[in-house]
């Protein structure tokens, strides 16, 4: 019997759902699991006892918040989708403001009507087996992932930061140019798209498994200000620990 | 030793170049923005002679950043033995030296061995740069490292073959018919830092707990840099991936490097270097004491890389000079 797979998405972009279909292997994957659940893949979708479950998104609202919990209940194993679910993604930059403040902001008259939490990604909800980092992921960690748990195997975690790939790729570094950086501190194996760009990276990918946060900041009040280094950490996985240090201003 | 040389002319250097990538796949510095790398080049045109130091050291192509070293299935596994002929065109003594240390290493590594077995490496001459200390490194002599070497004097360069693949290539036509007698090549120039080697070999385990250990890796991001662009660095892990459709998997070789927390972990958890501190030392004990008792150079060739790419200015002869090591 083919592994059932369910692929749910909460407050979110959709991006990541979108690399899952730009995967190269896709219609090898479609061919190995039995996809039971995707509502923005196919139309007709059902609850059941899932093998995996990958959550797409950050949980906003209490609605959101009891989806989550019912997919832990039917899931074997639940994969974070993105850096929304992993660290709070780009919604979390409410949790640094006030939240009244910001709902009149957007909408106005309608505010009271409009329900929004302070945005806790999907580890501090349930239990998270595994995450698959990025905004977006990129198809090929989604393919390893899959790859892996369909081989039985434990998904790898990349031990490396992006600086690796950055000049892997001949980059001069931004930092030596006067720019901030995050590639130092940051979860690498996304190929240094930014820095190759020219644009910072923004570390959308989450910190590093051990990193040199405070030689990080020493470096980078030489070149910005606080007001950008924090803007720098709250951007993509706000909520990761380290980061969320940073990006609440404590620096 | 005597080493003969022959002049080639500046307008003969094109000629020399094609006559190389009829057989060889050419890799040679180019420009990139403002700065160096080195490249595949079709055309003469497009090589740079006179650079500082190019971004990445001839290493990328000898231990690749990310290489498939065999496939396997259920049938079995095929090794990945590489074919591919190179030859560098223009390196400088520093990186030519370099591979011929990396060789003490990698000599018995099939993959790496497949290459260098096919490889040409013609060596040019430079411009010392502040950053440079192969002098104190012991790596600014022309060894045989160098398949043949390409000394400028005056508007001509004089070629010197160290091996029977340069030998060949000095007796076309395009070199003059007379010869240059010289004792030894070696690129002279005041270093901004000298270091004694001798004595940094010494320090190094003498001063293991010396405060600049705990100073240098306060600064140190562990971002990796100068461990990616040392032509000498070589750290690397294994990793596979399969691809459970179509049932095929692949093993790589891809770079690391020993100041990550990773690097020293075993199986089990524990991890023999659990502090920067003690990893970033362990870059300097491995090239400056275990790499010398091993094969009695040690692996650095002052390139100058680590310290022009660090973001966070660290020098590395200056660890070296609070150490004691001058
Ligand atoms: S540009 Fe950023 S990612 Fe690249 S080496 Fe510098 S700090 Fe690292
Ligand atoms: S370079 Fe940084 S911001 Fe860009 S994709 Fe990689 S981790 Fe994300
Ligand atoms: S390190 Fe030595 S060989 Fe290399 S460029 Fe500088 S002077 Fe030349
Ligand atoms: S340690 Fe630094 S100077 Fe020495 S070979 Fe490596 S990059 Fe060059
Ligand atoms: S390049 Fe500099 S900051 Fe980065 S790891 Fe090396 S010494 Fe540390």
């Amino acid at each position: 019997m083919r592994p059932k797979v369910a692929i749910f998405d909460l407050t979110d972009c959709e991006g990541c759902e979108v690399q899952i279909v730009n995967s190269k292997l896709i219609d090898k994957v479609l061919e190995g699991v039995e996809i039971v659940h995707f509502r923005l893949g196919q139309r007709v979708n059902r609850w059941e006892k899932f093998d995996v479950a990958f959550v797409e998104g950050a949980a906003i609202t209490s609605d959101e918040l009891e989806l989550v919990k019912k997919i832990r209940e039917h899931s074997k194993l639940v994969i974070a989708l993105g850096s929304c679910a992993c660290f709070g993604g780009i919604a979390a930059i409410n949790n640094f403001m006030d939240l009244d403040e910001a709902k009149r902001y957007v909408y106005g008259e309608n505010a009271d009507k409009i329900e929004v939490l302070y945005v806790k990604p999907l580890p501090e909800i349930i239990k998270v087996d595994f995450m698959i980092r990025g905004c977006p992921i990129t198809p090929e960690d989604f393919e390893r992932v899959v790859s892996d748990l369909l081989a039985g195997r434990i998904p790898r975690e990349h031990t490396r930061p992006v600086c690796i790939d950055c000049k892997s790729k001949e980059n001069i570094c931004l930092l030596l140019k006067g720019i901030p950086c995050a590639g130092p501190v940051t979860y690498g194996g996304c190929g240094a798209p930014c820095p190759s760009a020219g644009m910072p990276c923004d570390g959308c990918r989450g910190p590093l498994e051990e990193l040199q946060m405070s030689a990080e900041l020493e470096l980078l009040k030489k070149i910005a200000t606080k007001e950008d280094i924090v803007r720098l950490f709250r951007k993509y996985a706000p909520m990761a620990s380290m980061f969320k240090e940073v990006g609440g201003g404590k620096l | 030793m005597t080493l003969m040389g022959k002049i080639i002319k500046k307008e003969n250097l094109k000629r020399l170049f094609d006559d190389v990538s009829r057989e060889f796949k050419v890799i040679a510095p180019v420009k990139k923005g403002e700065d160096y790398v080195l490249s595949e080049v079709e055309s003469f045109s497009d090589v740079v002679l006179d650079y500082p130091t190019t971004i990445l050291p001839p290493k990328k192509f000898l231990l690749p950043y990310k290489e498939p070293i065999f496939a396997f299935d259920a049938e079995g596994f095929k090794d990945l033995i590489p074919d591919e002929k190179i030859a560098f065109f223009g390196l400088h003594l520093c990186d030519a030296n370099a591979i011929g240390r990396l060789d003490l290493v990698f000599w018995n590594d099939p993959y790496y061995r497949a290459r260098r077995d096919r490889m040409l490496i013609i060596g040019i001459s430079c411009k010392p740069t502040e950053t440079c200390f192969c002098k104190s490194m012991k790596a600014n002599s022309l060894t045989n490292a160098c398949d043949l070497f390409l000394l400028a004097k005056d508007d001509k360069y004089i070629g010197f073959s160290m091996t029977e693949k340069g030998r060949k290539i000095v007796s076309q036509l395009y070199f003059e018919p007379e010869t240059v007698n010289v004792e030894e090549v070696k690129i002279e120039y005041e270093e901004k830092l000298s270091l004694n080697l001798y004595k940094v070999e010494r320090k190094i385990l003498e001063d293991y707990n010396n405060p600049v250990w705990d100073e240098t890796a306060k600064k140190c991001l562990a971002c990796t840099n100068c461990t990616v662009v040392c032509p000498l660095c070589y750290c690397f892990d294994v990793v596979d991936e399969t691809f459970i459709f179509p049932g095929e998997g692949l093993r790589f070789r891809c770079w690391d490097s020993c100041l990550l927390l990773s690097f020293a972990r075993v199986a089990g958890g524990h991890n023999f270097r659990r502090d920067l501190k003690a990893r970033y030392r362990n870059v300097y004990t491995h090239k400056f004491k275990t790499y010398i008792d091993e094969f009695g150079v040690p692996s650095c060739v002052g390139c100058g890389r680590c310290i022009i790419f660090c973001p966070a200015n660290i020098d590395m002869r200056e660890v070296l000079f609070k150490l004691g090591g001058v």
